[in-house]
């Protein structure tokens, strides 16, 4: 077993402290009113003999109650007498001695109390402040390249880009639960990011990567008695970092922040909440005598996540010898790093269990007095470690409910002892002092992370994996089947992986974008950054924001949801609906951008090369609308400027040149497949592919006439019939809702045809489908010059339109 | 020595009639080495279009010193050399942007020749499927980094901060 300055130096260290005390200056604490007379033993932090105390320390006492704690004096060697206040821990069971100046480097602080100290001489017990060199600054973070497909992005949320990531195995029976990452080379931002088992992004917390900074250590845990999302976040310089804990709750508000105490910032390796503390690591480059390097110092901290008090508080250079390194003072990086600490877990014995990377090896250590109980791998392992059960620059150790270790044995190096990183679970025998490997848990293919990862159980057997360094996440079940396999799609990586089950409700609203879509339509795409629990989407439209009502509704499809709406209206907003159908949230109201749009798949040609294609004006202005369609790269047709109005729509009359007549009559089968592009003078383009069909007809024709509402109207008074009977007659829907719309043709008093109700989006135009009766069909057969004149009446509740229009067969 | 198998091969030829001269067809089949491009910019890549990589743990040739080849077995399975026939040369392929003067051949263990350029004995890679994929840029094998050359001859080695891994060029924060 390795040991730093050792017992016996620290008793020397402190019979000499004592001696010298003699009439020393005191302050009393200002909680000193109670009588010194705890009996029971208390631990304190800094340990009696710690050399490498804070300058900003407090000074902790733990098994006491904060009244009983007493007259507290403390004298610094250069610094003199400290006064202070005592400040209680939130579970009643402890409290910190606040000093209200700090102590000097390098000094030896006495205290003096009326307490039975763990490791003191009686009351009175000493530690020496060590020699902090500087903080941890940012380092620039060695982002990846975004590519092609690096980064996920979203019309309804811009703002977020979080790196892409592609999911090749998913097979049942997964475990359910969605997945936590933090991506943390970017491409373009790192942070908290929660996605399901399909790679769909569930929440995204980002921060841009050119801040330098990071989250790490992202998951579920249970505080005040609630699931809440806790991650590290600040900046890292060569794998350390400097930064705070985050908590969020369920409403992803931020409920609190965990420092690091003692002046230290918190590391980026461990967040752990236990009950209402949470252990961290912080780590303080500081100078130490015989190394020319600074000397990374680990030191293991309970924070009281209420108070922000220090309950406990370990030094690493205190223990451990930095011989022990596998890491030399020659490595890279910016200081000598003999620890590297990543895992920190309170067993339920009340020691402590102490993962460190760059020793390769894992401590227990009895938190009362610092001390070291076993050593697991290293330079000094006090077990035996069986066939397979040695690891090396491992990660996230921890102690399961069976006893057993689970370890993401990263295998790195340099010297690399490994090809390939795994997760192992080892079986302790304290006994014989012998580690065996119970199990171990690949990555198909192998791969090997130099840093990072871990292992985590899950119910029934399985383990998630996060394979570090690499961009892999993956899940084996108990029999060590791989059943998950997912990766950042570029380089980026998490420092940890985890699933747990989650259901959060944001308290923002839903996001909406709304884009022109094709033919008329609408495209929404509806979000909701963290809401677990949305099953579809309610779409509302109109014309007035303030009254807008229902189109109908779309499940959900991932973290957002395209939605095509078969409409024209000026304004949109969706409706998160949870299963049963319950609205969750709305979005705000958004405005459809100003766009024109062209209608259908066919236009209709005369003899003479004359004909018109549907269009509508989506803007608050009349627009203003040239016209040009093409066939391949010929340009076949141009017109000028032809008005529409505002929120409606209308035929663009266009004639065909005199390659576009020569194109349509060598047509195979009368149809010339064009692009018809229409632009308006604000700017806007609207583009439809069609078939431009040539009909034939004679003689003037009958008499056209119409009648409109001023919701519901005919575009167009010439209406085209198939050589089956069936034609479409052009309408327009401007209701805020939609138009459901029921038709009857009729010539004299006989029908022709009628239809049930069909469905026009509001603000958009579109074709009511009618079937021609047998009857209807003999007519328009015989008439003459295949132009039947027939009546129209188009009929919903938001109006009635009829006129008197021609109908035109064509095959 | 190339010149004078083809010399020996075209009479045999011609003795052995129709036969032969299927020999002689093969003997003349030339391994081209072209550039195509890709993310990490113009590279080596064979006739095929597939991208050709140099081996870190070769030793690389040059002024009269033969490259060292140490990729064998299931290594070259994985990462298949580059080879060219007996009798047939290795050529840069037109307007390639290959420089023929670093073209040259060495013998394998098997007698069989290996493609080289600037000294370094080329591989492709089993784990690029398609014609243009450079997947195994940065990818640690078989003991050492496996890396794209670029016309010049340097190796295309990774980003700065990022360096060799299982699974290709990834960050080094460490």
């Amino acid at each position: 077993m390795s040991s730093g300055p050792g017992a016996v130096d620290v008793w020397v260290f402190a019979a000499k402290l004592l001696a010298g005390l003699g009439a020393a200056a005191v302050a009393l604490a200002s909680a000193a009113a109670a009588a010194p007379a705890a009996s029971a033993a208390v631990a304190v932090y800094p340990s009696p003999g710690t050399s490498n105390a804070l300058p900003q320390t407090q000074i902790t006492f733990r098994g006491v109650s904060p009244q009983a704690i007493g007259p507290v004096v403390v004298r610094g060697s250069s610094t003199g007498a400290h006064t202070g206040h005592i400040e209680g821990d939130s579970d009643g069971q402890g409290g910190s001695f606040l000093v209200d100046k700090s102590f000097a480097k390098g000094e030896t602080v006495t205290v003096n109390t009326g307490l039975s100290i763990i490791g003191g001489s009686g009351g009175t017990f000493a530690f020496k402040v060590g020699n902090p060199a500087f903080a941890i600054n940012a380092m620039p973070l060695p982002v990846v390249p975004a590519g092609a497909n690096g980064v996920m992005r979203f019309r309804s949320r811009p703002d977020l880009t979080p790196g892409s990531v592609t999911i090749s195995k998913n097979s049942a029976p997964a475990s359910q639960g969605d997945i936590f990452l933090t991506p943390q080379f970017g491409p373009l931002q790192n942070g908290p990011m929660i996605i399901d088992s399909r790679g769909n992004l569930v929440w995204f917390h980002p921060t841009p990567v050119s801040q330098q900074t990071i989250a790490s250590d992202f998951r579920v845990q249970r505080y005040n008695g609630a699931p809440v999302l806790t991650w590290f976040e600040g900046v890292t310089n060569h794998g350390s970092g400097s930064g705070q804990g985050v908590i969020f709750d369920q409403k992803y508000v931020q409920i609190a922040t965990v420092h690091a105490g003692n002046g230290l910032d918190m590391d980026l390796h461990e967040f752990l909440i236990s009950g209402n503390s949470a252990w961290i690591v912080a780590v303080q480059p500081s100078s130490v005598a015989g190394i020319g390097k600074p000397t990374m110092d680990d030191v293991i901290q309970e924070i009281d996540i209420k108070t922000g008090l220090v309950m406990f508080e370990w030094h690493a250079l205190d223990h451990i010898a930095t011989g022990d390194t596998y890491f030399p003072p020659n490595s890279g990086g910016f200081v000598f790093d003999p620890y590297h600490t990543n895992t920190v877990e309170p067993l339920k014995d009340g020691t402590v269990l102490i993962s460190m990377r760059n020793t390769s090896a894992v401590y227990r250590i009895d938190p009362s007095t610092g001390r070291i109980l076993w050593t697991l791998g290293g330079k000094h392992s006090s077990f035996k470690l069986g066939s397979g059960a040695s690891f090396a620059f491992q990660h996230t150790v921890l102690q399961q409910p069976d006893g057993t270790l689970t370890i993401f044995d990263d295998g790195g190096g340099p010297p690399y002892p490994h090809s390939r990183s795994r997760g192992i679970r080892l079986s302790l025998d304290t006994g014989h002092m012998r580690a065996s490997l119970v199990k171990e848990y690949d990555h198909a293919p192998n791969i090997q992370a130099n840093f990072e990862g871990g292992v985590q159980d899950l119910s029934g057997g399985d383990v998630f994996l996060g394979w570090g360094q690499q961009p892999y996440f993956s899940e084996d079940n108990a029999s060590g089947q791989q059943i998950f396999d997912g990766r950042f799609t570029v380089p980026t990586s998490s420092y940890r992986a985890y699933r747990f089950a989650w259901n959060a409700q944001p308290p923002t609203q839903p996001a909406l974008a709304v884009g022109a879509g094709g033919s008329g339509t609408s495209r929404l795409y509806a979000s909701w950054n963290g809401a677990t629990d949305v099953a579809s989407w309610q779409v509302m439209a109109g014309s007035n924001p303030n009254a807008l009502v229902p189109l109908g509704s779309t499940r959900n499809a991932g973290f957002e949801t395209a939605i095509d709406a078969n409409s024209n209206a000026p304004y949109f907003a969706v409706q998160a609906l949870s299963a049963s159908g319950r609205v969750l949230a709305s979005s705000p109201v958004a405005a459809t951008p100003a766009h024109v749009a062209v209608y259908g798949h066919s236009a209709f040609v005369s003899p003479q090369g004359t004909g018109a294609v549907p269009a509508s004006c989506a803007a608050n202005h009349p627009c203003s609308v040239d016209t040009t369609i093409t066939a391949g790269r010929t340009v076949v047709a141009t017109t000028g400027r032809e008005r529409l109005a505002e929120a409606s729509g209308g035929l663009l009359f266009f004639s065909l040149n005199q390659a576009g007549r020569s194109l349509l009559n060598k047509a195979s089968n009368r149809r010339l497949g064009v692009q018809v592009s229409i632009h308006d003078a604000s700017g806007t383009r609207g583009t439809a592919g069609m078939d431009l069909i040539k009909f034939s007809a004679g003689g003037a024709g009958p008499k056209r006439s119409v009648v409109q509402s001023p919701k519901l109207q005919l575009i167009g008074l010439t209406d085209f019939v198939n050589s089956r009977g069936t034609g479409g007659i052009l309408a327009g829907c401007f209701a805020a809702a939609p138009c459901r719309v029921t038709t009857t043709l009729s010539v004299g008093r006989t029908v022709i045809a009628r239809t049930g109700r069909e469905y026009l989006g509001p603000s958009t135009l579109g074709y009511l489908i009618f079937q021609l009766n047998g009857t209807g069909q003999s007519m328009l057969a015989h008439t003459s010059g295949n132009q039947l004149g027939a009546q129209v009446r188009i009929s919903s509740s938001e109006g009635t339109a009829s006129g008197q229009v021609a109908l035109v067969g064509f095959s | 020595m190339t010149s004078t198998f083809l010399r020996r091969t075209t009479s045999v030829a011609v003795l052995l009639g129709a036969l032969a001269l299927t020999a002689v067809a093969v003997a003349a089949s030339n391994t081209t080495v072209t550039t195509h491009k890709t993310s990490q910019g113009k590279v080596l890549a064979n006739s095929r279009g597939f991208s050709l990589y140099n081996f870190a743990k070769d030793t690389q040739g040059g002024k009269g010193k033969a490259p060292k080849i140490t990729c064998y077995g299931k290594c070259a399975t994985a990462w298949p050399p580059l080879l060219v026939k007996k009798g047939a040369k290795v050529v840069a392929g037109s307007r390639s942007g290959v420089n023929s003067k670093m073209l040259g051949t060495t013998k394998r263990r098997d007698g069989s020749l290996q493609a080289t350029y600037n000294g370094w004995p080329l591989y492709t890679y089993g784990g690029d499927s398609h014609a243009g994929d450079s997947t195994g840029e940065g990818v640690k094998q078989f003991g050492a980094a496996w890396y794209l050359l670029k016309t010049n001859g340097q190796l295309v080695k990774c980003p700065r901060g990022q360096g060799p891994s299982t699974s290709g060029c990834l960050p080094q924060s460490y």
